[in-house]
């Protein structure tokens, strides 16, 4: 699942440890989503998409294979 | 409102914990390996008990280890700490089908394994799956 979360970050000027107080995670999490090495779960993902003020489609999207 | 995205509780202890189980691995290992290289003169009955002392020492402080939380326990980690857990069973299957065969083309009578050493693979094999997990990930 491609992600564009670094992105969004970049819009809003947040760190990856600001977000992460934000949604409550540690900012090993924000960084293994953002490098794709974890994919979160709903809950975590509506959180994020909150954050940015977006849906959670124009953030997480699918790739060939998912 | 409860956070649930840092809410993975599961049978978790205080994070101190894991300090102390590194303190009482410490102390078991270094009990143990006094004993054995100093060539304590003791009764077979103070041996056994030292054994026992240092082996149940060095599964309580592996315990206190994997137990103890992290300072923010969210998903990600319950999910590793999940698949560390699922892979450690199927290692200590196998580590218990091939040790008499190890046994036997080294140190040939084979030896029946004790519940001590099987519960010793399970935890060092669960905190080596969880760290390595957890270390690619940063």
């Amino acid at each position: 699942m491609k992600n564009t979360l670094k992105v969004e970050r970049a819009k809003l000027n947040i760190t990856q440890q600001d977000l992460a107080d934000k949604v409550g995670v540690s900012r090993q999490t924000i960084n293994s989503i953002e490098s794709e090495k974890y994919v979160p779960s709903t809950l975590l993902a509506i959180k994020i998409s909150e954050v940015f003020k977006t849906t959670v489609n124009e953030i997480f999207t699918l790739e060939n294979g998912d | 409102m409860e956070n649930k995205t840092n809410n993975y509780k599961g049978t978790r202890i205080h994070k101190h914990f894991k300090k102390m189980g590194i303190g009482i691995i410490l102390i078991a290992l270094i009990t143990g390996l006094s004993i054995k290289l100093m060539h304590i003169e003791m009764m077979p009955t103070h041996k056994a008990f030292f054994k026992v002392f240092t082996l149940n020492g060095f599964i309580l402080g592996l315990l206190f280890v994997a137990l103890a939380k992290e300072k923010v326990e969210d998903e990600m980690i319950a999910q590793m700490r999940s698949k560390a857990m699922s892979q450690t069973f199927i290692w200590a299957v196998l580590y218990v089908i091939l040790t008499p065969f190890v046994d036997l083309i080294f140190k040939d009578p084979i030896q029946n394994l004790t519940g001590q050493q099987v519960v010793i693979a399970m935890l060092f094999g669960y905190l080596l799956n969880y760290y390595s997990q957890k270390f690619s990930n940063k």
